[in-house]
């Protein structure tokens, strides 16, 4: 199933490859405590919501830790591979990957908690993954440093969670709903967020050129 | 000395060249002003930028540590040598780089309240907050991050930074909070409260009164957070450092000997002031989960209080002796009190003998030594302290007691507060009889009282109970005494008090009952009482208790009708009768909307808001004027 | 006058053994150790310095005295940084003050005296890897050690660089011992007073070169043989280089026997190293 490059590139990440899956089983652990909760709804939808897209960022980062940060890493650019394959190719495949994992813990927490699945809920997180893997992306490029590109990461996540997103303007894509029903903003959301990651690799792509 | 100061120096400039290290300005800075431009109060909001101030400050002092194994030549130090001195003064180095970013904060706050022209204390108390809470937590994070690189070489210790910096962030406390609340583990608040470095809520607005959340205490205990890690970072070093290893020891043992006369004081600080929640988030909220099963009841005492002489400390928490003198009014061997339920009963005695008593949430039954007949008379000493409630409390900042909470037990049997429509409201309990008063207050600033003059020992008789408020609290006298908070404009409070006086004159005038001139208006922030009976859901700011007005922070009072007024002098009046709060939700409902109604048409007002008027009208009218006014 | 003793010493790293017994006397001058790739050369430099545990003993002997705790030693590990973000006198005074040197004239002296005085406001970073190299020394001369240590001096620079830098140290085995560990043969040839060949973590042999080198006279030959016949020669014999002439080979051989028409060469420390150590002819 992973073939032997990307079986050893995880094994040069090292412990850190491990946080997003934690963080999915996380997400089941609160969804199983929470189910006789009064509050079950909204509390799955916001761990839903703040966690699995944000740690879409985080293989993001580090896949791109032996390439730009490492000593030695531009030894890699000699291998003949283009910069697309090492950079946006390599981002995707792993936020296709983190993608899938999450869509099974959420369809899980969504089937247990609510006796439902909200294919809704499930293209939301799709997006808003896809826009932090492409910002993680692009940050790592530009940054250079595994340790900086996670803080841009988190302030991002820290001003949205306490401003309800206000204070990251048109960049924010967080809903901050209480539930899981849903009006009309989430195709906006999800043309806004695809909009970004296009605009993400680019510049990511530039970026990652740089020598 | 010299050499720790000239290895700093050089440490420093590894830091300052370090250009990465900047990441964290532009995005703080930010942060701040999003924060701030409303107004530097708004800094008790700004949870995200002390979460990423947290965060960043791990993030330099670990790359710092971690910078000579990285680089390859950590061995030829440790062969070089003065490990223990280059280790200390990285740290230090460390904290000297955050201390200009510090200083960058608190100058961009002071230059932003002159130029928002806030009152010079606001200013003063916002270089503390600053101070308590971005720059001894950007410290502790520096050791923080120190220790994790010397534990753990390998990239991992990004995910421990980013968990641990979330943990101890006021991002934590919220996580952590709704966590302790799904697995039921109340104990968890408070290793959660003595972990975390960041502000005790992340959404509290500021409180014009209270001022910033800067007790003494919080000081000691981040001082003493951040001696223990120091302890904790040293330790590392003793286990990892093959070199010097006694010096790291000595320094442990000189941490803590330091601690330990400290440790004492450091358990966990008691913050009183926890301003009220609503709704959804009072899940948490200490009076909600108590109070979330009880009606209001009231079983009235089979004696009356005459006289109270106490002395009570308001300086940490409430702490008071006092002496009651009471008569009783019917045959009995027990006397019930009610005493909002953490404060808790020390000692009673009667005659230089100690009774017994039984403290069960808000009610104290104490056991006279013999039967005692009506008409005589005793005097009862009873001792009690504690932390008050969420919304009312007393400590080195602030001190919000009004008469209608009991902080003074209330003769007879009922609770402090209660639940209505999912909503937690006081009992209006003051003792509605003439009682003399002899309390000497031991505050940190001017007691403003609805009995005497403004000092700190309050002599006289009152009706309606005894308030203690103090704080950042100004006076003015006009008409009547007003007490009131920055926030408030003297015209408009006047104004409001004025045509609020006015409707409550009419009520009481209508429902027959005597008509009390306001000697004193408080306007502070106290717990809104809901008048939640009308459909509008509207929202009650004020309360009379007696020849009091008690009102909270009520922003654009030019902007209230009318009918507005009416409703409030309805509210202020009915909600401080406890006869009337004790009955049925719906009864009261009915009782309030038909009253409203009738009001409103005898008054000629415009009507604005709906309200559902019961079919029965006049008898629910009548039922209001028959309440014992 | 400064003497190292090294007594029995053994290091393990769990099962692997890679010091066994090693007993070595160092006296004054260049002390060279030769070994090829993972021979103990690193970890008995790391055991020199401190940096390791180790069975046996060290002594460092003054006069005849052991001064264990008095002799400074100075250091320059295999891969060498520091403070990249410093320029190099501030390295220099940074790395000074550690050593507890007040001096700021003896930095300047050193620096002046491994040529980095143009380059003394360059950042760290900046430097090539010939100057990162003479950093290295110039720090560990800081404090006028008694014991230079220097692991692999060379690797990673220039034929001018190479030169350079032996000569310097070659210079500075006139005023302490220097103790340098290298498999490039080229840079103790020239400078070193007594080697010790390590070999899987036993100390081959070792001694003066000079002696050494007579131990081999005699032993060394060169032949011109068809290039058919290098395999048969590489099975009987240590070669130790191989040249090009034409359509045949010159090939240089270290054997107690050489082969009949061999043309008898002087033995150069080379030829000491792959007589003591095997062949190695990849």
């Amino acid at each position: 199933m992973i073939n032997n490059y990307k079986r050893l590139e995880i094994k040069l990440m090292g412990t850190v490859f491990v946080v997003p899956i934690i963080m999915l089983c996380i997400v089941l652990i609160v969804g199983f405590l929470s189910i006789n909760s009064d509050n079950a709804e909204y509390i799955i939808y916001s761990t839903m919501e703040n966690l699995i897209p944000l740690f879409a960022g985080w293989w993001g980062i580090f896949c791109m830790y032996e390439l730009l940060e490492a000593e030695g890493g531009e030894i890699m650019r000699t291998y003949g591979l283009s910069f697309f394959s090492l950079g946006i190719k390599k981002n995707l495949y792993y936020f296709c990957s983190y993608l899938v994992m999450s869509m099974v813990a959420s369809t899980i927490v969504m089937q247990i908690v609510m006796q439902h699945i909200f294919i809704d809920m499930l293209v939301q997180i799709a997006f808003q993954a896809l826009y932090f893997s492409a910002f993680a992306f692009a940050i790592m490029t530009i940054v250079r440093n595994s340790g900086w590109s996670l803080f841009v990461l988190m302030a991002y996540f820290v001003i949205a969670f306490f401003t309800n997103g206000e204070g990251l303007g048109i960049f924010n894509v967080y809903l901050f709903r209480q539930g899981f029903s849903f009006n009309g903003s989430l195709l906006f959301i999800c043309v806004k967020c695809f909009g970004f990651a296009i605009l993400f690799y680019i510049i990511g792509n530039k970026f990652i050129k740089r020598n | 000395m010299k050499k720790f100061a000239q290895i700093t120096f050089y440490e420093l400039k590894m830091i300052i060249r370090t250009k990465l290290n900047y990441v964290l300005l532009p995005i703080l800075l930010y942060f701040l002003y999003y924060s701030i431009y409303d107004g530097v109060t708004n800094l008790t909001l700004s949870g995200y930028v002390l979460q990423i101030l947290i965060i960043g400050a791990m993030i330099i002092s670990y790359q710092s540590f971690k910078q000579e194994y990285i680089q390859g030549y950590e061995e030829l130090l440790q062969v070089i040598g003065r490990r223990y001195i280059q280790n200390s003064a990285r740290l230090f180095a460390n904290c000297i780089f955050l201390t200009l970013i510090n200083v960058v904060i608190l100058g961009i706050t002071i230059i932003y309240g002159i130029l928002q022209t806030q009152p010079e204390w606001i200013i003063h108390e916002s270089v503390k907050y600053i101070i308590l809470y971005f720059y001894i937590s950007s410290i502790i994070s520096i050791v923080i991050g120190a220790s994790i690189a010397s534990l753990i070489k390998n990239k991992f210790g990004y995910a421990l930074l980013v968990f641990v910096g979330i943990c101890i962030g006021p991002l934590g406390k919220g996580v952590c909070e709704t966590i302790a609340t799904m697995l039921n583990i109340n104990n968890l608040n408070d290793f959660i409260n003595a972990i975390n470095i960041g502000q005790y809520d992340i959404y509290e607005g500021f409180n014009f009164l209270y001022g910033f959340e800067i007790e003494s205490g919080r000081f000691i205990h981040r001082g003493i957070y951040l001696l223990s890690l120091l302890c904790v970072f040293y330790l590392i070093k003793v286990l990892k450092e093959k070199r010097q290893q006694l010096k790291y020891i000595t320094t442990i043992v000189c941490a803590v000997i330091l601690l330990l006369p400290l440790v004492n004081i450091a358990r966990y600080p008691r913050y009183i002031y926890k301003p009220g929640i609503i709704g959804d988030d009072a899940k948490g909220v200490h009076d909600y989960l108590f109070y979330q099963n009880s009606k209001l009841s009231y079983e009235k005492p089979s004696f009356v209080i005459s006289k109270v002489k106490a002395i009570v400390d308001t300086r940490n928490a409430l702490a008071v002796k006092g002496e009651f003198f009471i008569k009783i009014s019917e045959d009995t061997n027990k006397i019930n009190f009610t005493l909002y339920r953490d404060f808790i009963v020390k000692n009673v005695s009667f005659d230089g003998r100690k009774l017994s008593y039984l403290q069960e949430g808000d009610n104290i039954m104490i056991t006279l030594p013999e039967l005692k007949k009506k008409g005589d008379e005793m005097c009862l000493r009873i001792q009690y302290e504690g932390l008050s409630s969420n919304y009312f409390f007393s400590g080195e900042k602030a001190v919000l007691l009004p008469s209608y909470f009991n902080w003074l037990p209330f003769p007879g049997k009922t609770s402090s507060m209660y639940m209505e429509n999912s909503l937690i409201k006081t009992s209006p309990l003051y003792i509605n009889t003439p009682v003399s008063y002899d309390i000497d207050v031991k505050c940190h600033k001017r007691i403003a009282s609805n009995i005497g003059s403004n000092t700190n020992h309050i002599i006289g008789t009152s009706s309606d109970g005894v308030s203690l408020i103090s704080g950042y609290l100004y006076y003015i006298e006009n008409d009547c005494r007003y007490f009131y908070t920055n926030d408030i404009p003297i015209e408009e409070m006047q104004t409001y008090t004025k045509k609020l006086l006015k409707y409550i004159n009419m009520v009481e005038n209508d429902l027959g009952i005597k008509e009390t001139k306001i000697k004193q208006a408080f306007f502070a922030p106290f717990k809104e009482e809901y008048l939640a009976m009308l459909d509008t859901n509207y929202v009650v700011n004020s309360l009379k208790v007696g020849d009091t007005l008690f009102t909270s922070s009520y922003p654009d009072i030019n902007r209230l009708s009318d009918e507005h007024y009416i409703y409030e002098s309805v509210a202020c009046i009915f909600n401080s009768n406890i006869d009337f709060v004790a009955q049925d939700l719906e009864t009261k409902t009915k009782m309030v909307s038909a009253y409203v109604d009738y009001f409103v048409r005898k008054c000629n007002v415009k009507t604005e808001f709906s309200n559902k008027i019961p079919e029965d009208v006049e008898y629910w009218i009548e039922r209001c004027k028959k309440l014992s006014w | 006058m400064v003497e190292i003793q090294i007594k029995s010493v053994t290091k393990k790293y769990g099962n692997k053994i890679a010091l066994r017994d090693v007993n070595i006397k160092i006296s004054s001058g260049v002390f060279g150790l030769l070994g090829s790739n993972g021979a103990g050369k690193t970890t008995l430099m790391k055991c020199l310095v401190g940096l390791l545990k180790y069975e046996g003993q060290i002594e460092f002997m003054v006069d005849g005295k052991n001064q264990n705790g008095m002799i400074k030693v100075g250091y320059l590990p295999q891969n060498f940084m520091l403070f990249k973000q410093l320029t190099v006198k501030e390295a220099m005074e940074y790395v000074a003050i550690l050593k507890n040197i007040e001096s700021k004239n003896e930095v300047d002296e050193i620096i002046n005296k491994v040529n980095l005085t143009q380059e003394k406001d360059k950042k760290v970073k900046k430097l090539s890897g010939g100057m990162l190299r003479r950093l290295g020394i110039a720090q560990a001369l800081i404090g006028s050690p008694n014991i230079l240590i220097i692991d692999e001096p060379t690797v990673g620079l220039d034929p001018k660089e190479r030169v350079r830098i032996r000569n310097l140290l070659s210079n500075l085995g006139n005023e302490m011992i220097v103790i340098i560990s290298t498999h490039i043969v080229e840079d103790l040839d020239a400078i070193a007073n007594n080697v010790a060949i390590l070999k899987d973590g036993v100390v081959v042999e070792q001694g003066d070169v000079e002696d050494l080198l007579l131990k081999l006279q005699g032993k060394v030959g060169s032949l011109n043989i068809e290039r058919e016949d290098l395999h048969k020669y590489e099975s009987e014999y240590t070669i130790s280089s191989v040249n090009y002439i034409d359509n045949s080979l010159s090939i240089r051989i270290i054997s107690d026997k050489l082969p009949k028409n061999s043309k008898i060469e002087s033995p150069k420390l080379e030829d000491v190293y792959f007589y003591f150590n095997g062949v190695s002819n990849d």
